[in-house]
């Protein structure tokens, strides 16, 4: 039974009025955050962090969580009512959802979706938590260059499954995050490094700030320009899955689990990059594969399965190795270290209450969302009917004061600004914001690791050839980079579909 | 297809930035007492920087059509059939660096009128003049924004609020 004694500790901890307060309130506010356009979870997450700091870490991690749940329930509903996702891992839904709603199933699009994504997420978070030890164990005994490496597999693996322009663009994006975060005080030398004599810049330039300028405010400049679509209604009484939706949704929602965990545990992949796949296998493995692009209903219920199960398995790397699996696990990975929490191969060990409490809220806000999304999807689906209008000035609001209230400063306010005008110009350009996140959560600690690589070579690099992990590791680096080149390659060409794939 | 100086920017910005980081890194000084110094990790960046720069540069990277909440693309990647008709408006255009300049200009007022009374005055002036709604439906959600701002930030979060020097700040 000790093995088990964790698992139990953890469902205490979650379920505690307390965080099963907080975690209700994350995961309403990340439905509504998720069919809103504009806000997604990376965003939600950013402008919610604030809030949070009086709270105690696991209750604001779980909070925090819980909204990272519930924007993918609630992307979905904006991607079948109005076909515009308010989450980017909810894109594919608009294939067959969309369609689906015009056809006057509507309700039954958003049905199959908030089951899939429960069935999913309630069977691999025992995936989860059964991963999470092993990988935990194997990654205790690292050191620093094997640190190193680790680090290296995280800024690398955020450019995922991209190949050619967009991974330039991904690495590009991962240096310029590492670079900033050299910015300030140099923590083993007290060297102060482009500060120009500022001394706001003097503790170096925090991301929180950075966040809410390149998603939340970013994002309101770019949809300030988009004309909005009128959303499809959805009735209570139109949710009623018939037999034949239910026999037709199992087998995909299935594969979507499998394939869905195991691609979300890949750093970087993440949930965008696992519904892509999983309706990509859909359509080759259906019987009726004309009917998908046109409200076949495996459309909706193999990429929401996956959607979901993705999120638990990026979970895996964040939570033992300290390596994102996400856009916005790398937001939640800051989120540790705004409450002081170092994430990495020892966080299990030195804070099982907080990971298997967090673990086991992911099952307590799975139970919550399918109790709220089954009867309220249409409550929630009249928020679609709010004007962008009035909409974003709340957004800005949020953000600048989100920003201040962080330290206190008007200096935070002034980062996201400045991040705003750089993330307009990335989405402009097509360049993913999350790497620079990535690189400005991952910069200091590759630079510690380094650093003290350093101080056990006596300045010698070389000491990386004696150690197999790390070289591994870096090898690991080198084929994630060059591997999707190789197997684009060999495939040939690839639909309009596949081409959508976004950073989440 | 000829690549313009405009795709060819981003990449030149960014090895720009590169090269700053590299001459700052090497002033800060590579090898400290034997070891890594504090130049050598901007040096690094700033190297990856130039590189991926220089090779955007060459491959020439173009701009997206305008960013919205336009409906997304069918598997085939051809446009929705719920597509809201594209935007096309010329005042559309203009807007993110309305929507920049709004929040530039509350930067600056938060001196004088504090940032709660600034944020009001600016979603008050988006509402009515920008998004052109009824001037009690943008009073009434200025003054939601306003009070709820007040109850999260000042009464549940206790977070000092700069007031600005007109209110005695």
């Amino acid at each position: 039974m000790d093995a088990l004694d964790p698992v139990i500790g953890g469902f205490q901890t979650a379920l505690s009025l307390h965080n099963l307060l907080f975690c209700a309130v994350g995961v309403i506010l990340g439905t509504v955050i998720g069919l809103l356009p504009g806000l997604g979870s990376a965003t939600g997450v950013a402008l919610l962090m604030p809030l949070t700091l009086g709270l105690e870490p696991v209750t604001a991690l779980i909070m925090l969580a819980g909204l990272y749940y519930g924007t993918q329930y609630g992307g979905t509903i904006s991607s079948v009512l109005v076909s515009s996702p308010g989450e980017a891992s909810t894109v594919v839904s608009t294939f067959d959802g969309y369609q689906m709603a015009r056809q006057g199933r509507a309700g039954q699009a958003l049905a199959i979706a908030a089951i899939a994504s429960f069935v999913a997420g309630t069977l691999t978070i025992v995936l989860l938590m059964a991963l999470a030890p092993v990988f935990a164990g194997i990654a205790v005994d690292f050191g620093p260059p094997e640190m190193v490496g680790l680090v290296v597999v995280g800024l690398v693996g955020v450019v995922g499954l991209s190949r050619g322009i967009q991974m330039l663009k991904g690495l590009a994006m991962g240096a310029l995050g590492v670079a900033v975060a050299t910015i300030g005080f140099d923590p083993q030398t007290a060297v102060q490094r482009f500060t120009f004599g500022s001394v706001e810049v003097l503790g170096g330039i925090q991301f929180v700030p950075v966040v809410i300028g390149l998603f939340a405010i970013a994002e309101v400049m770019s949809q300030a320009r988009a004309t909005p679509a009128d959303p499809i209604r959805a009735r209570f009484r139109d949710l009623l899955l018939t037999r034949d939706d239910l026999h037709r949704s199992r087998a995909p929602i299935g594969r979507g689990t499998v394939l869905g965990f195991f691609l979300g545990t890949l750093p970087g992949a993440g949930a965008t990059i696992a519904s892509f796949v999983t309706y990509d296998v859909e359509k080759r493995v259906s019987k009726r594969k004309h009917e998908f692009g046109k409200g076949a209903i495996e459309g909706v219920a193999g990429p929401e399965a996956a959607n979901n199960a993705a999120v638990n398995g990026a979970f895996v790397p964040t939570l033992t190795l300290g390596i994102p699996g996400s856009g916005t696990t790398a937001v939640l990975l800051g989120a540790f270290l705004l409450f002081g929490i170092q994430p990495g191969p020892l966080l299990m060990d030195k804070e099982p209450d907080l990971v298997w409490g967090l673990m086991a809220s992911f099952y307590v806000g799975n139970v919550l969302l399918l109790i709220l999304n089954l009867p309220m999807a249409p409550i929630f689906a009249s928020m679609l009917r709010v004007r962008y209008a009035v909409l974003y000035p709340v957004i800005l609001s949020a953000s600048l004061l989100g920003a201040y209230a962080l330290e206190n400063r008007m200096w935070g306010a002034w980062v996201a600004v400045g991040a705003a005008l750089v993330g307009y110009f990335l989405k402009r350009y097509d360049f993913p914001p999350a790497p620079v996140i990535l690189g400005l959560i991952l910069g200091p600690m590759l630079e510690q690791s380094l650093n003290q690589t350093s101080s056990m070579g006596s300045g010698d690099f070389g000491i990386f050839l004696h150690r197999p992990i790390a070289l591994a590791l870096l090898a690991l680096s080198v084929a994630i980079l060059l591997v999707p080149t190789i197997v684009a390659r060999l495939r040939g060409p690839r639909s309009g579909a596949e081409r959508q794939l976004i950073d989440d | 297809m000829r690549t313009t100086v405009e795709a060819r920017l981003p990449g030149l910005v960014l090895g720009a930035l590169g090269i700053g980081f590299c001459v700052g890194g090497q002033r800060y000084g590579v090898v400290h007492d034997g070891r890594m110094g504090p130049g050598l990790m901007p040096l690094l960046a700033g190297l990856a920087l130039v590189g991926l720069g220089a090779a955007l540069a060459v491959a020439g990277v173009a701009p997206v059509a305008a960013a919205g909440r336009s409906p997304s693309p069918s598997p085939d990647g051809s446009p929705s059939p719920g597509a809201a008709g594209g935007d096309a408006a010329a005042d559309r255009a203009a807007r993110p660096w309305v929507v920049f300049g709004s929040v530039v200009a509350v930067l600056l007022a938060t001196a004088f009128i504090g940032l709660l009374l600034a944020l009001g005055a600016m979603s008050f002036a988006l509402m009515l003049l920008v998004e052109r709604l009824r001037v009690w439906v943008a009073a009434a959600a200025t003054l939601a924004i306003l009070v709820l701002s007040w109850l999260i930030f000042i009464r549940l979060l206790a977070v000092p609020l700069p007031v600005g020097v007109l209110l005695g700040g």
